[in-house]
């Protein structure tokens, strides 16, 4: 079968792609699948980890990817020269698609990260790419770098998969940075319904992120991880943090009255294979952080 | 007795690096030695690696207990604020659960 890519593809209109892909009963529709990417005009970095997961998902129930691009995709603007430049098409098509890919130094092209491996790309890579990014020391990035290593011990915690799909994309024009990261695992509301069978996809991501709450997929995992990334990225950093996962969307923004966190979970009638979370940082907020050494009180 | 936690774990991020740091400090308050835990050459710590390390001994002591015997010495505001933070919410929710 062949499906085609959305002209503007992000995690808003991933939806029709997924639905396309995905029966109703949580299996490819078919074994061998071809995208046509000849529609493409604008990919959102989400939708690079998006399809990058899509494409493990697939691959790990033994579905053939295949892609179909137009001839002419070399330029800057390009989508096709973009997802080139982010090392998409050697991952998944095993070759380069224009003639001259290079990474862009306001991207991290596409990785695979294994949980293993996840605190030295924090560490090493994201850290120095975001150093320079932002021209600021390393030590001014531990709360972000932190945050991370919540999702990749969230991954570890919900995903029974220990891979997370990364992309991230600097935009120094609005000082944000757009770092989503997803799994290709059971989603959270699988794990979450073992203790509350009840819920909806959207309760269930909604309650995963109260502070406490556990779905003691680990006996040590006391339900702070995505709390402290959310407290971090939207209270502390103003930015903002969505998660999709199987059927549950949930939104957390800071309120522009309150201050504080404001959630909104919502339901969609399409499958999302995993878990996807968007962080959004504001670029000037992290930059107003010191984290130099402290004196501890109890 | 002074712990450099950075000799015994490469960094703090797992609940099983905690498990190491945890099972250090259990055989010393068993001992009845007060600790002090050094985060020199510590960046940062994930909330798996404090309610590992720290958290979880509220199974065993006490929080007056731990606050009496463990100090954190060498550590960054975003340490302070994981351990401050993920006990204050603990203490609370087990002795809401002594309470009721």
């Amino acid at each position: 079968m062949e499906v085609l890519i959305p002209s503007n593809f992000n995690r808003f209109t991933m939806y029709d792609l997924l639905s396309s892909v995905i029966d109703n009963d949580l299996n490819p529709k078919d074994t061998v699948i071809s995208f046509n990417f000849t529609k493409l005009k604008f990919i959102e970095p989400a939708g690079v980890t998006i399809l990058s997961n899509l494409f493990e998902w697939l691959h790990k129930r033994g579905v053939s990817s295949r892609i179909i691009y137009p001839e002419n995709c070399s330029g800057k603007k390009n989508p096709i020269q973009f997802l080139d430049d982010s090392n998409f098409f050697m991952r998944y098509a095993g070759k380069n698609l224009t003639r001259n890919p290079n990474p862009r130094p306001t991207t991290i092209p596409l990785k695979l990260v294994a949980y293993s491996d996840g605190p030295r790309w924090l560490e090493r890579e994201f850290s120095f790419w975001l150093s320079n990014q932002l021209n600021i020391p390393l030590t001014s990035l531990a709360t972000i770098r932190i945050c991370f290593g919540e999702i990749f011990n969230n991954i570890r915690d919900h995903a029974q998969e220990n891979i997370g799909c990364i992309f991230a994309q600097h935009y120094p024009g609005s000082n944000e940075i757009k770092i989503t990261i997803s799994d290709f695992g059971v989603g959270i509301p699988e794990n979450i319904r073992r203790v509350r069978p009840s819920l909806q996809d959207d309760e269930a991501v909604m309650i995963a992120t109260t502070e406490g709450f556990t779905s003691q997929t680990s006996p040590r995992n006391l339900g702070a991880g995505l709390h402290t990334l959310i407290e971090n990225v939207v209270k502390n950093n103003n930015g903002s943090v969505h998660i999709h996962s199987n059927y549950g969307i949930l939104n957390c923004t800071k309120g522009i009255v309150s201050n504080e966190v404001e959630k909104f979970a919502s339901l969609k009638g399409s499958f999302y294979p995993g878990t996807l979370i968007e962080t959004i940082l504001k670029t000037d907020s992290i930059q107003n952080i010191t984290d130099i050494e402290e004196e501890f009180e109890w | 007795m002074v712990i450099k936690i950075a000799s015994h774990v490469e960094r703090c991020y797992s609940n099983e690096e905690g498990k190491i740091i945890q099972n250090l400090i259990k055989s010393n308050l068993e001992k009845n030695v007060s600790l002090t835990l050094s985060f020199e050459g510590v960046s940062g710590v994930t909330s798996s690696f404090v309610n590992t390390a720290f958290i979880e001994l509220l199974d065993n002591y006490n929080f007056d207990f731990i606050k009496a015997n463990i100090k954190f010495i060498h550590t960054t505001k975003q340490i302070n604020k994981m351990i401050k933070e993920r006990y204050a919410f603990e203490v609370k929710k087990r002795n809401e659960l002594v309470i009721a």
